[in-house]
């Protein structure tokens, strides 16, 4: 049984082959098969990291809900989504589609659990120039009430880890800090 | 380009039709593999000659060989690897791939190919026999027999062996107490006897137990039968939320209090709450009452945390402790038969039962005791209010109280005590019937009555004393001239007279001598004196006490006036006198 004070579930949201799985991937070890994600939609991993905040060390778990993302959210994914007290939304950076449904899964995601936090992460950084990992590029598609670009928009490399790490501590730190 | 890819791929699907390989068309079958997959499969059992050696190869040479795109052949060892029919593992450029253990072995497998080879020549007539709406003849039966019937029957003789045994079990069972016990309980509880035999029969136990957040997901507590921790409890617990979320809306399935995932020979029971879900890991079948025991432990946990669970955002220390119940519901359910499943109830009635016989027999023992004392005290008061009450010297007494019912043994000295006692007895509230065993004695009577008696004694012994008179009277002991010392004849006549004095013990003797007057009064005194001493002598020889013989001093006269001695007054010896000291 572990022994994390506080455990949180966070659901990866995004447009097929945006690198949900990848980032998390990057982010912890994987446990279980991709069939579970073929088969059910959805695929579970952890990771427990410690957080410090006002000079407090919490142990904090995370459990990561990895939501397959192919086409139309299905009645089954809207599930998954239920109890979530935080969601990623990740996006491909050099896929302009999946740019435009972001606002679509923050929606969703509030729909199911209002009042969640979330964080967008823009994948595969890696793949794109300055141009397009510029703040005007990405205010094109974010220019949204809802979205601060600057508190909750992460520029994200699951192959070469960039940002990675900070997304999820930064997001696990948030949440602690609204639990106290 | 996709076109190109398809048309060469078809080109070669073609082919690989044409390789006639069983397991392939195995593989394609069982899991609906496209084209794409079965011609990718074929060339990978060509490469590993047929699944038995690992090979390591690129993505390219295999696209190569097959002349499809390495992107097309990327996405088709991965759908191979999904359906669990390959292993495989990049590195660098290459890519190592394997093939794991199946379920049919090959031999199976050709088997199921050639008969299937078989079936397909009469297809044909198959297919025409139902579109006609044929019904099938015996001659039907024969022309498939020798394609199916082998495995038909020998599937049939395995079924019907299990069957036979199953039945011999039950059989033997069927006049057993416990298959009255069953059918008692089918009666009680109206489930039938079958399915009560079959819960009975197949141990029940609980391997893990996991409670989740309802709304979340989250893993609120757990509790496993061995306690071992061999996979991650919070990522088991999130998987079985989502495929019990899964299930529910993929098949509608209707709301009960319990559902059941069946893997396998074990099943996951699930029962939601309203803040929460159980998810039970469990095999074989549960006893009849185990649903109401699991919604009897989530009822507690919700009425424990319900407050912590409604408003539940993540923090373990609000739900500190709710494995505590899991925990023992596992415990109580598989405790094994002797140490406390079935017998773990059993042992557990039998507890309660010796538990309950104890107490009761506590309860009798102190009460039992209880009613000692207070009938001690009764009979003590009793036996003081009666010292008071009744005349002094007036009786003999002993009383004793059992409950309402007093018995009086004893003495009284007269009928008007006798009825004193009665009367006093009376004033005890607490006695209600009284067994007066108590024996009325007047003591003027009984000190007559042992007068009489002692008189009647008197008279008895000195009746005694003249009977053994006259028997010792009837003996002399003679001796020769000068001689004191007892010989056999002497002997003889202290046996005769010992032989009666034996008998009478509180008569005494006195031992007289007598002599004729020849040799003078001195010689006859030493003689007699001699002779008295030895005959004495002899009595004490034979177990008479000397106290009891009184030897006389000599006196030529003594004997007289006695009658006897006119008979011996030439002669010399002992006479015996019988007579009881004062």
């Amino acid at each position: 049984m572990s022994t994390a004070a506080y455990k949180f579930k966070i659901v990866m949201l995004g447009d097929f082959a945006v690198g949900k799985t990848s980032l998390v991937k990057r982010f912890v070890y994987d446990a279980f098969d991709d069939m579970y994600l073929t088969t059910l939609g959805v695929k579970v991993t952890k990771k427990e990291i410690q957080i410090e905040d006002n000079g407090n060390r919490f142990e904090v778990m995370l459990l990561l809900w990895d939501i397959g993302g192919h086409g139309r959210f299905s009645e089954i994914s809207m599930n998954y989504l239920k109890g979530a007290g935080g969601a990623i939304i990740v996006s491909d950076l050099s896929n302009a589609d999946t740019m435009k449904h972001i606002q679509d899964h923050i929606s969703l995601f509030h729909e199911i659990n209002p009042g969640g936090k979330f964080f967008v992460a823009l994948n595969k950084a890696d793949l794109v120039d300055a141009e397009k990992s510029g703040s005007d590029y990405i205010k094109k598609y974010l220019d949204y009430p809802e979205i601060c670009p600057d508190d909750v928009v992460f520029l994200t490399s699951a192959k070469t880890g960039n940002n990675v790490e900070t997304l999820f501590h930064t997001m696990a730190a948030q949440m602690m800090r609204e639990k106290q | 380009m996709e076109n190109e890819e398809m048309n060469a791929g078809t080109g070669l699907i073609r082919k690989s039709t044409l390789l006639d390989n069983p397991v392939l068309r195995h593989f394609v079958k069982k899991h609906r593999l496209n084209d794409i997959e079965a011609l990718v499969l074929g060339a990978l059992l060509e490469l590993t000659d047929q699944m038995k050696t690992p090979i390591k190869t690129t993505y390219r040479a295999i696209a190569d060989g097959v002349e499809l795109a390495t992107m097309s052949v990327y996405q088709s060892i991965e759908s191979l690897h999904r359906n669990r029919i390959i292993e495989y593992k990049p590195t660098g450029d290459y890519v190592h791939i394997s093939f794991g253990e199946i379920d049919d072995s090959i031999e199976e497998i050709n088997l199921a190919y050639i008969n299937a080879r078989k079936i397909k020549r009469i297809e044909s007539d198959i297919l025409y026999m139902k579109k006609q709406n044929y019904v099938p003849s015996a001659d039907l039966f024969d022309m498939i027999y020798p394609i199916i019937g082998k495995l038909v029957a020998k599937k049939i003789a395995d079924a019907l062996r299990s069957l036979v045994n199953y039945i011999d079990e039950r059989l033997d069972d069927v006049l057993s107490m416990k298959m009255w016990k069953y059918r008692i309980m089918a009666f009680r509880t109206k489930v039938p006897l079958g399915e009560i035999i079959l819960r009975e029969s197949l141990p029940f136990y609980i391997d893990e137990i996991f409670l989740l957040d309802k709304k979340s997901s989250l893993l609120l507590g757990h509790a496993s039968r061995n306690g071992e921790e061999k996979v991650d409890r919070d990522l088991v617990g999130g998987m079985l939320a989502a495929i019990n979320d899964f299930i529910k809306t993929s098949f509608k399935a209707e709301k009960s209090s319990i559902d059941e995932i069946q893997f396998g020979n074990s099943k996951v029971m699930v029962t939601e709450h309203v803040y929460f879900f159980g998810a039970l890991v469990a095999k074989g079948s549960p006893p009849l009452e185990f649903d109401n025991r699991i919604e009897g432990v989530m009822n507690d946990i919700h009425i424990l945390y319900r407050r912590q669970l409604k408003n539940f955002s993540g923090n373990m220390e609000d739900v500190a402790g709710i494995e505590k119940p899991l925990e023992r519901l596992i415990e109580d359910t598989n405790r094994v038969p002797g140490t406390g499943a079935n017998g773990g109830r059993s042992l557990g009635k039998v507890k309660w039962a010796a538990a309950l016989l104890a107490c009761i027999l506590a309860v009798f023992l102190t009460w039992g005791i209880f009613c000692r004392v207070m009938n001690w005290q009764l009979e003590k008061r009793i036996a003081a209010h009666m010292e008071r009450s009744l005349p002094a010297y007036s009786h003999d007494l002993v009383f004793n109280v059992d409950g309402k019912e007093l018995a009086v043994t004893g003495t009284v000295s007269s009928r008007e005590t006798a009825e004193a006692l009665m009367r006093e007895v009376k004033k005890f509230p607490g006695i209600q019937e009284v067994d007066n065993r108590a024996v009325v004695a007047d003591y003027r009577s009984v000190r007559r009555f042992r007068t009489e008696l002692e008189g009647l004694a008197e008279q008895m012994t000195g009746l005694q004393l003249a009977l053994v008179k006259q028997e010792l009277e009837k003996i002399v002991i003679q001796f020769p001239t000068g001689i004191m010392a007892v010989d056999n004849a002497q002997l003889l006549q202290v046996r005769r007279a010992w032989e009666i004095l034996k008998q009478h013990p509180r008569i005494h003797i006195d031992i007289i001598a007598f002599n004729d007057p020849a040799g003078g009064v001195a010689v006859n005194r030493r003689l007699a004196e001699g002779r008295m001493a030895a005959v004495k002598q002899s009595f004490v020889r034979l177990g008479m006490s000397g106290e009891r013989i009184h030897v006389t001093d000599f006196d030529p006269e003594i004997l007289s006036a006695d009658p006897r001695f006119t008979q011996f007054r030439e002669n010399r010896g002992i006479m015996m006198f019988a007579k009881i000291p004062h």
